[in-house]
């Protein structure tokens, strides 16, 4: 099956030039396809294709054919939960975003075992592939199991300053591996620079909604929470939940996990969503970033409502940053969000979600293509940018 | 940025209450974050990671100052020299931009968070800052104090190690400060000199140091340690009337002198002892040898008749002095044997007052009737348990030394008693005697009292060191009581089995 969405309707392509096409497929060649149909929707040369496979791929394979089909043009992309299209949510395939030659491109891929001094490489390799660009941003695609992504984000944000914003994600799905001219990385991290001469905004939004008042993290190891208020965290945290914790299995808590996690209040009013990926043994929350002693936490559920707004604010964030209409967007969605491999209500969150999202970007209509992902990178504000079950959105504004 | 407070917004009374929990906890969480700092490197990179999370801000930084000099502790955003930028180029107008709200004073400098997009902080997020920096300000001290701690333990530690050092090492180490107080003296020093040091420390070195005076001169004393080439001089110390052979060495530094010094004392008797042995043994048997060497030369002139007076006197000369040279040539072996750990000694049945007897004898033989003989023992003396031979040779060497400083119609008297486990000889002469000084040093291989022959008496010097050695071999002792003029006695006692074994 392919698909495809150019950015303007067929009307208007006459009076501007199309600068960026995004394209889906499914099948064995699904990536490739992607590809080549985003590159050809495009009818430019493409300066960067990003792509952004789901379900079961060989990631060599997917990587090199990726890059055969790009037309010259720079590659990057990664595996992730599901994959976004121009028509909607894919559990398998591939969407593809092309970007002309409007925009120039740098591509980092580095690995190692210091995620700071990866992410550090790998965005200092990728700003060095767009000179002096006005206006640029870097997207980020990293490893949820090599360190945290806190660590990921300082490294990036040490070379790219505050006026470079950052997205990305964790690659998700069966093999979890980035893209960077047809190689396939399945550590470490690939930064994608992308310069141009309007602004690039990125928006940050989260659907979570705190359950009751705010509990003191009183012990805790890095990401390990082991006690709150000062009893069992798993005591304090089910409470709050409302669930009895003597019936709970390991698989029950995991699945009750990801749709309720802690969350950090910040001082403006907002909070800062922390996964708690698994329990241990003395009650102990494993999250999956560090807390530290004597944080605020409040424990969190997330609503489609909450899910749909978000959407709709990250979206408004991102445009909120640009100077003219947006030409091309990409997504990277928490795949907590939809739950996604659970059934067709949450198949439906999904659409839902990527309605809200497209609709909020009202008559500008960009390409967009994005990706699920197991931890969001988001930063416009300040210096920190690790998120969990946000939706982070890239727009890229109208060339000059 | 702008130096304006923004008022906060107004909130209802459960959302402010909520705010104000969130800040408390912010505090405390960064309060930790900064009492788990370390090192101050350390403090700077989690502190100010934290202050852009809690501020939601691009830039942190914490400034301090050391030695009148501020710097930057650590910076996040920016680095240490993009911080200085942000402040105009100049770190110290940190503490004028402190009135500004993106700053906070501490104890001991400045942190600061820097927002972009015109944010500044509100009036509630000023206060955290202000109290975060004060937390800060109190954890830059410890941090210094700790630092300072650090230091002077490894200051101690070095100390003790240098100490330890020169507590363990076979060289004597002195240390004098630049007013010329003695401040070290190590174990090594008090063991070569005999002085403790509460004899020494504290003192002036020339009242601390018998005989310090007269050997300052000829120290050599390098200008610091980095010097080379110098080579340490060798100078007797006179310590409480104890002759110490020193080789010392100082070096000067910036809080006085060291000086290091080795024992050499028994090198140098050592060497004494080479000196006098071959001053002793070339005068020694240069004398019988000339007397030989004259003999035979005479023998062969023709007017000496074979067989004749002349001839016959000329050949009891020579094997006279024949003699003599073999008893020198024993002297000396037995010398070197004695001084050997492996000397035997024998357990048989000695009959001492046969054996006085025979030596005795043998002495009359050549004293003729210059001198007295007599042999003083109580009746019925059994045999006792001993190394006959070493006994026979005590006695043989105590006699003729006693013969060789009597002057003519002397008396010389050999008395043996028995006492319980022991054997005492004791051999009495009315020579000249020997001088309280010289007492202790008569029993030394080569020494002998009248060195110069100025009375006429000639020796190897070995014979009273030889009977020293033995009775000690024997597990017995040896001494001396004399005035000048007036004689000299020996008293050598000999432990001895209860019973005999048979002869």
């Amino acid at each position: 099956m392919l698909s495809s969405a150019a950015m303007y309707p067929a009307g208007e392509t006459d009076i501007r030039d199309r600068v960026a096409a995004s394209a889906a497929a499914e099948g064995s060649h699904a990536c490739a396809e992607a590809v080549e149909h985003a590159v050809t929707e495009l009818e430019r040369e493409p300066s960067l294709v990003l792509f952004f496979a789901a379900g079961d791929i060989d990631p060599a394979t997917a990587a090199r054919e990726a890059q055969a089909a790009a037309a010259g043009a720079r590659v990057a992309g990664m595996t992730g939960t599901g994959a976004i299209g121009p028509d909607g949510p894919l559990k398998t395939g591939c969407s593809a975003l092309a970007l002309s030659s409007s925009f120039s491109a740098g591509i980092g891929a580095v690995e190692g075992p210091d995620p700071r001094a990866v992410a550090r490489q790998a965005t200092a390799e990728a700003l060095a592939g767009i000179g002096d660009a006005a206006h640029a941003a870097v997207l980020l695609f990293v490893d949820s199991e090599s360190g945290d992504q806190a660590e990921v984000v300082a490294g990036a944000y040490a070379v790219a300053g505050r006026r470079i914003p950052l997205a990305g994600g964790a690659a998700g799905g069966p093999t979890r591996t980035r893209f960077a001219d047809g190689r396939a990385l399945p550590s470490g991290v690939v930064a994608v620079a992308i310069g141009g001469s309007s602004p690039i905004g990125v928006g940050v939004a989260h659907s979570c909604v705190a359950l009751g008042a705010p509990s003191i993290v009183t012990e805790s190891e890095g990401p390990n929470v082991v006690r709150l208020d000062g009893r069992p965290a798993e005591t304090v945290y089910l409470e709050k939940i409302g669930v009895d914790h003597d019936d709970l299995d390991d698989a029950t808590f995991e699945k009750l996990a990801m749709v309720h996690p802690l969350a950090e209040p910040e001082l403006s009013g907002g909070l800062r969503p922390r996964y708690v990926r698994a329990r241990a043994a003395g009650g102990v929350l494993v999250c999956a970033t560090s807390l530290e002693e004597n944080a605020a936490v409040v424990v969190c559920r997330q609503t489609p409502d909450a899910v749909i707004h978000s959407a709709r604010a990250a979206v408004e964030d991102a445009v909120s940053r640009l100077d003219s209409p947006a030409e091309a967007a990409v997504a990277f969605s928490c795949a907590a969000r939809s739950v996604w491999f659970e059934g067709p209500a949450a198949t439906g969150l999904a659409r839902s979600e990527l309605s809200a999202l497209e609709a909020a970007f009202a008559e500008s209509a960009p390409s967009l293509a994005g990706v699920y992902t197991r931890g969001e990178i988001g930063r416009s504000r300040g210096a920190k940018g690790d998120r969990n079950y946000s939706v982070v959105v890239a727009a890229f504004g109208a060339a000059n | 940025m702008s130096s304006l407070l923004r008022s906060a917004p107004p909130t209802d009374p459960q959302a402010e209450v909520l705010r104000r929990f969130v800040e408390a906890a912010r505090r405390a969480q960064i309060v930790t974050i900064v009492n788990r700092a370390q090192t101050e490197e350390e403090l700077g990179e989690l502190v100010t990671a934290e202050l852009c999370e809690a501020f939601d801000a691009e830039v942190a930084f914490v400034l301090a100052e050391a030695d009148g000099q501020p710097y930057v502790v650590g910076s996040y955003g920016l680095s240490p020299y993009e911080v200085e930028c942000l402040l105009d180029g100049e770190v110290a107008d940190a503490a004028v931009k402190a009135d500004a709200p993106f700053v906070g004073r501490t104890l001991r400098g400045v942190v600061g968070v820097a927002r972009l997009y015109d944010q500044p902080l509100d009036e509630a997020e000023a206060a955290l800052l202000g109290a975060v920096a004060a937390s800060i300000g109190h954890a830059l001290e410890r941090l210094r104090l700790a630092g300072e701690r650090d230091r002077l333990y490894r200051d101690a530690e070095e100390r003790g190690n240098a100490a330890r050092v020169i507590g363990s090492i076979a060289d004597g180490v002195l240390l004098v400060d630049d007013v010329g107080i003695v401040r070290l003296w190590n174990p090594a020093a008090e063991s070569i000199t005999g002085l403790a040091p509460e004899l020494v420390l504290g003192r002036r070195l020339q009242e601390a140091i018998p005989g310090w005076s007269t050997i300052a001169g000829s120290v050599v004393v390098l200008n610091d340690s980095a010097s080379s080439g110098g080579h340490a001089t060798v100078v007797p110390l006179d310590i409480d009337g104890r002759e110490l052979w020193l080789s010392i060495q100082g070096v000067d530094f910036a809080d006085g002198t060291v000086y290091a010094f080795r024992d050499l004392t028994a090198a140098h008797r050592l060497e004494q002892l080479k000196a006098d042995f071959i001053a002793t043994v070339s005068h020694e048997l240069r004398t019988p040898l000339a007397a030989v060497h004259g003999a035979a030369k005479t023998l062969q002139r023709e007017e000496i008749v074979p067989g004749g007076e002349v001839f016959n006197r000329l050949l009891v000369v020579i094997a006279e002095q024949s003699d003599r040279l073999t008893a020198i040539v024993n002297n000396i072996l037995l010398a070197s044997r004695v001084d050997s750990t492996d000397l035997e000694v024998a357990s048989e049945s000695v009959d001492v007052v046969a054996l006085a007897a025979d030596v005795l004898a043998a002495a009359r033989a050549v004293v003729d009737d210059r001198l007295t003989l007599e042999l003083i023992t109580p009746p019925e003396l059994t045999p006792v348990a001993g190394d006959r031979e070493k006994v026979r040779q005590v006695m043989t060497n105590l006699v003729a030394n006693a013969a060789k400083y009597s002057p003519a119609g002397g008396r010389i008297e050999v008395e043996l008693t028995r006492g319980d486990g022991e054997l005492q000889i004791v051999v009495r002469d009315e020579g000249l005697g020997i001088s309280a000084d010289e007492q202790s040093l008569i029993f030394e291989k080569f020494y002998r009292a009248d060195a110069n022959m100025t009375r006429g008496v000639s020796g190897s010097g070995l014979g009273l060191y030889i009977s020293r050695e033995l009775v000690i071999v024997m597990g017995g002792t040896i001494s001396v009581q004399s005035e000048l003029g007036k004689g000299s006695t020996f008293v050598v006692t000999l432990p001895i089995g209860a019973e005999a074994p048979p002869a």
